[in-house]
């Protein structure tokens, strides 16, 4: 667990914390506010009384001043259960260091700024169907079983994000923030991938775990024939690289990632692309600057 | 029979001999190295085209290595071809060249489709025995007959012209199989047409050979562009293009909009006798948007138009001689722009029935009438257009002058044209300055600013959203007297249906006004009101008077 998560690491993500700025209603009790109105000690303003309106929430103070009838509106602050869904198909195993070490450590991350912000977190490493695992954190204690049960985690086959489904549906909780923890990758192209995540209601938040010759191939390949072997399908594909090879395949990256910012951009969604040979710490300013992840 | 004669032999051992060569390279060829990758999604597609091209995938594979030597084979055939053409073909052979205005085309070598039939046709003739020469322009017509010397083919053939029509394909074939025997001989046709006509009698399609030059001509062209605002922005919003094509057209097209200024964006316009493609995201600025429909590469025809813009930043106005100048300055203030010779300019004129007809549009202020109160001139009139866009009368509280204790929210130039004034009664209200009235006339000096104001307020009772002020500013606003309840409706955040309920006499909307957007002189109007009333904090009351 140590070489996963050194201290050092544990220390930088004490301090992290998430804003919601505008909680999804029907929410648990928490730290963010809700547009519905309720019944708190904050007073937020006055409404005109309608037919209809409960009498009770009548301010029979303004009335006597000025034989007018107003509602009082409050305020009630509310929390708001975050998802992490941490893809572990063997493309996130396949390198080292692994892609899934960084989603690992992404995923402490959010859970830890989550605790700091009282709002409850579910993490689930997807898997196939039986090997996906879902676990709660509340506190501390669950914390460092979360970090104890990342660490020990083994590849659970492939594509993984069409697990997604099956995990939310299983969940207890309300809708809330879905974060997705992935390299994306999947054989079927880019409408599988995004079949998947447009399944999801809540709002969401995708990480986007990379390698530097995923979009830089010639880091990875010199410039003669080579036998690549999907880690995944095990299928197979003779290739020769020149530079037209290469040209095309950053196109066909370039496309497939951009139709993924283009659906995140048309959900609202923050995303953040995280490299997976760098150290994790710096950057974690990439969706919590100033410490804060703002939703 | 010559099938074993030297040429067959010679031909039989340059194969094998290809064969072997092939072979050796099949053997010797680079032995790639295994890697265990995350996916092969992205190198799948880099090498879908590329893999049929490299050396060593052509070797990689047993069957491409077999179709190799297949080719290698017909291309040491090929090498003898001319003796085996004259043994095996037999009979004339009339040679039909397309010069309708679509062979113009560029082929995707570069040449023209003529050029590139007068090659093909050339090289045909080295292997026939008796040929003519047919051109198909606007009229069939006979270059070179059979008893003619080859030297004279050649040089008709090179010396072909396009006509600018359609060719007449018909008799030119008619006067093709004239010239042939009956039972024998063939025809063939250098054409950009899709396919032997459907109307040509079965035994005679039989001995048409048809040499297709590039893909089938389309019919494929833009029939309409419409720019549609947004809903909730005018300036913003998106062209449909409309695209008709002719049946035989069953592959998608692809459709190029270049911006006068930015990235050209091509989208796929899908197959069928009539589609739409829409481009979100445009902005009304005036540009000049260039759309062109691609089939083939240097597609002749009417596939590319250029479309303007509406321009809602500004809008132009020309005035008559009869529109006061505090008007003019109204205009000009809320952002419009004057101009003489604008063609597409809105002419402002004053109930004036003498003005000219023939003009793009026209917005008449027509004064109804006038009362006194005690807290100053109520305005009563009535705004037309002549694409029938009837304003109801609205009232405003106006006052001769500005108080001391008015504070501006509206200005022309240096002129204050709006005040919000506290009264001594404590009510906030509208205010026009004495500038924008003539208490002689009783005409507003600025005659489009009531119509800005009347728009605002129907903009006001159609809101939605809470536009509410702080709670602790309640109690302490005095709009809050029994005589001002409507502010409320106004200003505060209520479902429409309960708006309705509550019975206010705010605005009443008596006609159906255009489409939205249909009008932008309007609304730019109102968008400018809106933005400099609402920065105030300004509260508006209207009243229908009965």
């Amino acid at each position: 667990m140590a070489e996963l998560f050194p201290p050092s690491f544990l220390t930088a993500i004490g301090s992290l914390s998430i804003h919601i700025k505008r909680a999804a209603p029907r929410a648990l009790h928490g730290a963010h506010q809700s547009p519905s109105s309720g019944a708190s000690l904050e007073f937020r303003d006055y409404q005109p009384y309608t037919a209809g309106d409960d009498l009770r929430r009548v301010d029979w103070n303004i009335f006597q001043r000025t034989r007018h009838l107003f509602l009082r509106r409050y305020e009630h602050p509310t929390s708001v259960p975050i998802h992490v869904l941490i893809d572990s198909s063997k493309s996130m195993l396949l390198e080292s260091p692994s892609r899934y070490a960084t989603a690992a450590r992404l995923a402490a991350a959010i859970a830890s700024a989550s605790i700091n912000s009282q709002n409850t977190v579910a993490v689930s490493v997807l898997g196939n169907d039986r090997a996906t695992q879902t676990r709660r954190v509340t506190g501390r204690p669950q914390f460092m079983q979360l970090l104890a049960d990342l660490s020990e985690h083994r590849p659970r086959g492939d594509s993984s994000l069409l697990a997604i489904h099956r995990v939310l549906q299983r969940r207890a909780s309300a809708r809330g923030v879905v974060v997705v923890i992935s390299d994306f990758f999947d054989n079927d192209g880019i409408e599988s991938a995004l079949g998947s995540l447009r399944r999801i209601p809540d709002r969401l938040v995708l990480l986007r775990i990379t390698q530097p010759w995923d979009a830089n191939p010639r880091l990875q390949h010199a410039d003669h024939a080579a036998d690549l072997i999907d880690c995944e399908s095990n299928q197979r594909l003779v290739v020769s690289p020149s530079g037209e090879v290469y040209d095309r395949y950053v196109e066909a990256y370039q496309r497939f990632f951009g139709a993924l910012d283009q659906f995140a951009n048309s959900r609202g969604a923050r995303s953040a692309v995280f490299d997976a040979s760098q150290e994790t710490i710096p950057q974690l300013q990439h969706i919590f600057p100033a410490g804060v992840l703002t939703l | 029979m010559a099938i074993f004669d030297t040429t067959s032999i010679t031909a039989i051992g340059l194969g094998i001999g290809s064969a072997a060569a092939l072979f050796a390279l099949h053997r010797l060829r680079v032995q790639p190295t295994t890697k265990t990758i995350a996916t092969l999604l992205f190198w799948r597609q880099a090498v879908q085209q590329q893999k049929t091209r490299v050396l060593p995938g052509k070797f990689s594979h047993p069957l491409t290595y077999l179709l190799l030597v297949a080719i290698a084979l017909l291309l040491a055939m090929s090498l003898i071809g001319d003796q085996w053409q004259t043994t095996t073909t037999a009979g004339p052979t009339a040679i039909v060249i397309d010069a309708g205005y679509t062979m113009a085309a560029a082929t995707p070598g570069g040449q023209s489709r003529l050029a590139e039939a007068q090659r093909r046709a050339a090289d045909e003739v080295r292997r026939s025995g008796d040929v003519s020469l047919i051109a198909a322009g606007a009229r069939a017509r006979l270059l070179s007959a059979f008893s003619d010397p080859r030297a004279q083919f050649d040089d008709q053939l090179n010396r072909i012209q396009l006509h600018n029509t359609s060719p007449d394909s018909a008799s030119a074939l008619q006067l093709a199989f004239s010239l042939l025997p009956q039972d024998h001989g063939r025809v063939i046709w250098y054409t950009d047409q899709p396919a032997v006509p459907e109307w040509l009698p079965t035994t005679i399609a039989s001995r048409i050979r048809v040499e297709h030059l590039d893909a089938a001509v389309t019919d494929a062209a833009i029939i309409g562009v419409i720019y549609e605002s947004s809903a909730t922005d005018a300036a913003t919003g998106r062209l449909r293009v409309r695209v008709g094509a002719t049946p035989d057209i069953k592959h998608p097209l692809s459709l190029k909009a270049s911006p006068a200024a930015g990235a050209v964006q091509t989208f796929t316009v899908p197959s069928g006798s009539e589609s739409e493609v829409t481009i979100e995201g445009v902005i009304a600025d005036g540009a000049t948007w260039t759309l062109q429909l691609i089939d083939a590469p240097g597609l002749p025809g009417n596939d590319t138009v250029t479309v303007r813009l509406p321009k809602h930043s500004a809008v132009t106005f020309r005035f008559h001689g009869n529109v006061p100048e505090p008007v003019r300055a109204a205009l000009l203030a809320i952002g419009t722009q004057a101009q003489d010779d604008a063609p597409a300019a809105i002419d402002v004129m004053l109930d004036d029935a003498a003005a000219p007809k023939n003009v793009h549009s026209v917005l008449r202020l027509i004064t109804v009438g006038s009362t006194q109160t005690p807290s100053g001139a109520k305005l009563r009139f009535a705004a037309d257009t002549d694409e029938g866009l009837t304003l109801d009368d609205i009232v405003l509280a106006a006052g001769p002058a500005l108080s001391e204790n008015a504070s501006p929210v509206l200005r022309a130039g240096d002129v204050v044209v709006a005040a919000m004034n506290k009264s001594l009664d404590s009510r906030r209200e509208l205010r026009l300055s004495s500038a924008l009235w003539d208490t002689g006339s009783n005409l507003p000096k600025k005659a489009a600013f009531p119509v800005l104001m009347q728009r605002f307020s129907r903009q006001l009772a159609g809101w939605s959203e809470a536009r509410s002020l702080p709670g602790d500013r309640i109690l302490a606003d005095p709009l809050w007297a029994d005589d001002e309840r409507q502010f409320q409706t106004l200003v505060y955040s209520r479902p429409p249906e309960a708006a309705a309920r509550s019975a206010v006499p705010v605005v009443e909307e008596t006609t159906a006004e255009t489409a939205k957007g249909s009008w932008p002189v309007l609304e730019l109007l109102l968008a400018a009101a809106l933005t400099l009333l609402t920065a105030e904090g300004l509260l508006l009351a209207t009243r229908k008077i009965v």
